[in-house]
């Protein structure tokens, strides 16, 4: 268990309120949940980003690339440089799995 | 893998600044697990794109060189599927998710593998292309 040192201010404040060991971690998980839901919510923007650029999910469009001809040609005529948006579609789904997983941690203690 | 540092990508930015013009450091988002750097800049009429994107997949790169909206020679190592052909022949079903290094020709007509690029080797193929130096 880690000791942090808070200012005496905050502690009487905080005890005006209850327990400030509970405040504390109330405070603290509540600080959390909103980190994690901002880098949620900034990840799913770019993702919907991309699928209404590309009209598809990720794994559709992945999937499309590597194995019809025709759909690569054409994503290839309208942006040549495809591979910038692919590269960081993937690594946003990366970042939104990560957060969420993280989010669900926290609520669950 | 081991995540590259802010001092990494300093770097990198300072490289392209020394190397190109107009340099704007477009993004640059890290964390522990992931990062994203993209850098965009010019030299003469081309305009050049480098990114970089550090996660669980590895290091994945896009170093392309641009005039009037057209690609005139790019460098990524994204697994598309003339480049896991290239590699693997027709059946490339077991490997849709390994990065492949290949570089794009103008207009992309062309493709051919290539040794892994990073931005120093990307900048020092510039310099020994006599077009982009006009």
């Amino acid at each position: 268990m880690l000791t942090i040192a808070i200012d005496n201010e905050w502690v009487e404040m905080a005890q005006l309120f209850g327990d400030v060991e509970r405040i504390v971690t109330e405070v603290l998980q509540a600080y959390l949940i909103d980190q994690c839901q901002q880098r949620i919510d900034k990840a799913a923007a770019k993702i919907t980003t991309y699928d209404q650029k590309y009209h598809c999910d990720y794994e559709t469009f992945k999937q499309s690339i590597q194995t019809d001809e025709d759909f690569l040609k054409r994503v290839e005529a309208q942006n040549p440089l495809w591979e910038e948006d692919a590269m960081e579609w993937e690594y946003w789904l990366e970042e939104h799995q990560t957060w969420h997983n993280q989010l669900k941690t926290i609520l669950k203690r | 893998m081991a995540q590259p540092t802010q001092n990494h990508f300093e770097t990198l930015t300072d490289l392209a600044q020394n190397a190109l013009d107009k340099v704007s450091l477009s993004r640059l988002d890290f964390n522990p697990d992931r990062a994203i750097w993209e850098v965009h800049g010019s030299l003469g009429e081309f305009e050049i794109r480098l990114k970089e994107i550090f996660s669980q997949a590895g290091r994945m790169y896009s170093y392309y060189v641009i005039k009037s909206g057209e690609v005139v020679v790019g460098f990524d190592n994204y697994p598309d599927r003339r480049a896991l052909q290239q590699k693997y022949g027709q059946d490339i079903s077991a490997h849709l998710s390994e990065l492949v290094p290949h570089k794009h020709g103008p207009r992309k007509v062309s493709l051919e593998l290539t040794e892994e690029m990073t931005v120093e080797a990307f900048l020092e193929y510039l310099r020994e292309q006599v077009i982009f130096s006009c």
